[in-house]
């Protein structure tokens, strides 16, 4: 029997810097679900990003992530990505002197791939997403505008063989043009490739084009409503202030 | 007996200046004591524990012996050999073309040497007394005025033999509006030896040099170098240094902005591993207005080794004007190695931007986590990451077979490095 392809995450508390942070997060994503997860300021939301991927300095309490089937908590950072994971960061990292086209042949040589193709296959999506050829010359996010950044991500996802995405306000740094363009090619993958997709975001802008199934509010550290599409319309209009104690 | 004596006599082939200058040499050493722990400019050095009584000098030119391999041997016509401190190809003085350009034994370029003994370093420590003693044949390249050097001159820096001290010794000088790019690959054999190059550089005005220098010694080799550079007004200089090899390694760049308007762009990358030890001191000196010095260094320590970097730049009070960087970085890739890092500014004047910083630190985490974000294994991340910080400095050379011959002692390096972990 096949396992059920799910990313679960249940109970999940979380502390950051020796604070509790996450206090019993509860969210299951099918492939080709898009679900937005909401909150404000300091509600944890990037914590949850970041627990997700492993990012040294987090620590998990108590909990459990699974991803079809697959105990996350006990793997590695890499093999979490291995295993179908892929984090578009809120704030990409600058690894000086090292370029896009050297990460990806290391990823494709990992998961046994041939570089060349990825790389054709880099230089087709960058083409989507508008990306110049000269970015994949670049260093990774060293003196990229917050733009170039959330594209780039962007593209390495479409590149990859991940079954769920994890964006943590990937339209912070577009502009409304890019916005639309990323947003639509990831709503593709969703619905075409299988993909599986958890949207941090402040703005429903985002939203209008993945047409989320669910949307989650988060606020300190738990998932305190959860609701259709809908649900980020109402939180634009009347702020959080009724989850607020 | 020592066999550091005086009696010497007929055993290298002097001119009759050139017997002068090293029987002062010798007159000089024998009043000068081996470097002691409590001098500062030893700080942290660990030359004390050479067991220089059991070496001997290079008295005789190992011709008939099998030299070292090196990238360099390709053919490539403008090629010259130095092993135990002889001239081993180009005995006889080589004009390259008709414009009067010389690469050769200074002994041969004739009896008036007045006009480049100016610009020649005079011997100053213990191991500058050494090299002028005991150097048998000094290289010389003198480039004429207005003359531009097509191709790079390569120098294959050997010690062959093992239990010499080899005292290799190369006096370069541009004259003015000439163009130069000089590339040395030092190595030795697997067996103990001292080498103790000292270069000499003359920049005259309105020239260009590019000079670098690998270093990929033996590893039970030790080595104390010393390259002087010299600007003359408007003379732009790039000064490049990759260190791998050796027991111990100290390399002392000392470069004099004379001229106004002078530029001097140093830099270096260097690899520790084992229980090396890789020392840089450098200098920077302005003493004219409106000279510039950039320094970078960039140094990865693994295992049990350690690297020291001690640099000073000094403005003097008339170099008004002055720009001056230092940058000295280094990663550490294991909990006993160690690095070492001592900038110091000394200026004199006002109307200067002048900085320093440097840094030792471990593989940034952040970076990691990032490159593991995207699948990629611990081991290849650190790869990547150790290879990307060198990235700034290596990125600059600019000479095909240099550029090839870093890339595959980084690859081997790292590979070995990884493998070992694997297991």
């Amino acid at each position: 029997m096949t396992k059920e392809k799910i990313l679960n995450i249940e109970g999940l508390c979380a502390k950051a810097g020796g604070k509790k942070v996450l206090n019993g997060v509860d969210i299951q994503i099918k492939p080709s679900e898009v679900h937005a997860v909401m909150g404000p300021n300091g509600s944890g939301k990037s914590t949850l990003a970041h627990v997700l991927m492993g990012r040294p300095g987090y620590e998990v309490t108590s909990g459990s992530i699974t991803i079809d089937g697959l105990d996350v908590l006990s793997l590695k950072t890499w093999e979490r990505a291995q295993a179908g994971l892929f984090i578009v960061m809120q704030q990409p990292i600058e690894v000086p002197g090292v370029k896009i086209a050297d990460l990806l042949t290391g990823v494709a040589v990992a998961s046994k791939l041939d570089p060349q193709e990825s790389l054709s296959l880099l230089r087709e999506e960058a083409a989507n997403l508008g990306i110049d050829e000269s970015l994949l010359d670049r260093e990774l996010n060293v003196d990229l505008s917050g733009g170039e950044k959330k594209r780039n991500e962007t593209l390495q996802l479409l590149v990859s063989e991940a079954s769920y995405a994890i964006l943590d306000e990937i339209d912070s740094g577009l502009d409304l043009d890019s916005l639309a363009l990323v947003a639509e090619r990831i709503n593709r993958a969703a619905k075409h490739d299988q993909l599986g997709v958890l949207a941090i975001t402040h703005f429903n802008r985002l939203l209008d084009i993945l047409e989320p199934d669910q949307v989650h509010v988060l606020v300190d550290g738990r998932i305190v409503e959860t609701g259709p599409a809908e649900l980020a319309l109402q939180l634009e209009k009347d702020g959080y202030q009724k989850f607020s104690k | 007996m020592n066999p550091f004596s005086n009696q010497i006599e007929d055993i290298f082939p002097d001119t009759v200046p050139l017997s002068e200058a090293r029987n002062s040499a010798l007159e000089q050493l024998s009043k000068t004591e081996f470097p002691k722990p409590e001098q500062e400019v030893w700080k942290y050095s660990k030359i004390f524990d050479l067991d220089f009584e059991s070496l001997t000098p290079s008295f005789k030119n190992p011709a008939d012996k099998k030299p070292e391999p090196s990238f360099l041997d390709i053919g490539e016509s403008g090629l010259v050999e130095i092993s135990d401190g002889w001239l081993t190809e180009q005995k006889t003085g080589t004009f390259l073309d008709s414009s009067g350009v010389y690469v050769g034994s200074l002994a041969n370029m004739g009896a008036d040497l007045s006009h480049i003994e100016k610009h020649l370093s005079k011997p100053k420590d213990f191991f500058d007394c050494l090299n002028h003693s005991y150097n048998p044949e000094t290289l010389l390249i003198h480039v004429p005025d207005g003359v531009t050097l097509e191709s790079p001159i390569y120098i294959k820096v050997q010690s062959i033999t093992a239990g010499l001290v080899a005292c290799p010794r190369i006096i370069v000088n541009l004259g003015e509006n000439s163009e130069a790019k000089i590339i040395e690959h030092h190595l030795s054999s697997s067996g103990e030896s001292l080498s103790v190059p000292v270069l000499d550089v003359h920049v005259g005005q309105n020239s260009r040099l590019k000079h670098r220098v690998v270093q990929d010694l033996g590893q039970k080799t030790w080595q104390v170098s010393k390259q002087n550079f010299r600007l003359e007004k408007d003379s732009y200089v790039e000064i490049f240094a990759a260190a791998f090899g050796g027991d111990y390694a100290r390399n002392e760049i000392r470069c004099e902005l004379k001229g106004r308007g002078s530029e001097a762009y140093l830099s270096a990358a260097y690899f520790g591993k084992k229980e090396q030890t890789l020392d840089f001191r450098t200098f920077q000196k302005h003493e004219a207005p409106n000279t510039t010095s950039k320094l970078l260094f960039k140094g990865a320590l693994d295992e049990d080794s350690r690297s020291i970097y001690s640099g000073l730049i000094k403005v003097l009070p008339e170099a008004v004007g002055t720009k001056a960087q230092q940058t000295n970085r280094n990663i550490k890739l294991s909990e006993n190695a160690w690095a070492e890092s001592v900038p110091n500014l000394e200026i004199e004047t006002n109307d200067v931007v002048c900085n320093h910083a440097s840094t030792v630190s471990g593989i940034d985490e952040e970076q990691l986590f990032y490159l593991e974000s995207k699948g990629i294994e611990t081991s290849v991340a650190e790869r990547l990451i150790i290879a990307g910080f060198f990235d700034e400095v290596t990125a600059k050379v600019d000479d095909p077979l240099l550029v090839e011959e870093i890339d595959s002692i980084m690859t081997e390096i790292l590979e070995n490095r990884f493998k070992g972990q694997g297991e």
